[in-house]
C-alpha cells in the first residue's frame, strides 16, 4: 500500500488539495463521465477550473509514487506558466529520486522549464545533454533526439 | 486513511486549492 506511507501521505497534504472519488460509487457516476474516467488507479492534477494538468494510471509503489508525484505537480506549476516553480519541481526529482521511473522525464522538462524561464538555448540543450548522458536509454532522450544530430 | 485529509468533491478540492496557492489532485480508486 501507498497512501498509509508517512512520506506520501505528508507529500500529498503539503503539497496538495486532495480529492478522492470512488468510482463504484453510483453517486459519482456523473463525476466520471465529466471526467471521462476509465481505468484505476487514475490520479490527476488540475487547475482551479477542473482543466486536467497532468495524469497518470496504474499502481506506484511509495519511492516511484513520491516521484510521480514532484513530477505532476512540477507539470502543473510550468502549465500554468510559474516556469521557475517547475525548473525547481524539476530538480528536486533528480535531487531526491535519480532512479525513479519518471526521472528521465524530470530531466527533459527540467530543460524545457529552465528555457521558458530564461530563453536561453543553453539551458535548454544544457538539460537534454545531461539527459543523454544520465538515461541514454530512455525514449525521453529519444524525444531530443533530433538536437544530437 | 490517516495523514490526509481528503475532499470528495472536485470543485471543492478546486477553490480550496487556489485559497492555498497549491494545486488540487484527484484520485478516482476502485475499492478492492
Amino acid at each position: 500500500m501507498t497512501y498509509p506511507q508517512a512520506a506520501v501521505a505528508d507529500a500529498i497534504g503539503g503539497r496538495f488539495v486532495a480529492c478522492q472519488i470512488n468510482t463504484q460509487d453510483e453517486a459519482n457516476a456523473e463525476l466520471v463521465h465529466r471526467f471521462r474516467q476509465t481505468w484505476t488507479p487514475d490520479l490527476r492534477v488540475v487547475d482551479t477550473e477542473g482543466v486536467e494538468l497532468y495524469r497518470w494510471n496504474g499502481y506506484l509503489p511509495p519511492y516511484e509514487f513520491l516521484a510521480q508525484l514532484l513530477v505532476a505537480e512540477a507539470h502543473g506549476w510550468l502549465r500554468l506558466g510559474d516556469n521557475q516553480r517547475a525548473a525547481s519541481g524539476f530538480a528536486d526529482v533528480l535531487d531526491l529520486h535519480p532512479t525513479a521511473a519518471c526521472a528521465p522525464e524530470a530531466q527533459y522538462f527540467l530543460g524545457v522549464a529552465r528555457y521558458k524561464d530564461s530563453h536561453e538555448g543553453r539551458d535548454l540543450i544544457g538539460a537534454w545533454h545531461q539527459l543523454r548522458g544520465r538515461y541514454p536509454e530512455s525514449t525521453w532522450r529519444v524525444r531530443q533526439s533530433f538536437s544530437e544530430q | 486513511m490517516p495523514g490526509i485529509s481528503w475532499l470528495h468533491d472536485p470543485d471543492e478540492a478546486c477553490r480550496q486549492a487556489q485559497a492555498e496557492g497549491k494545486l488540487a489532485l484527484v484520485d478516482f480508486f476502485s475499492p478492492v
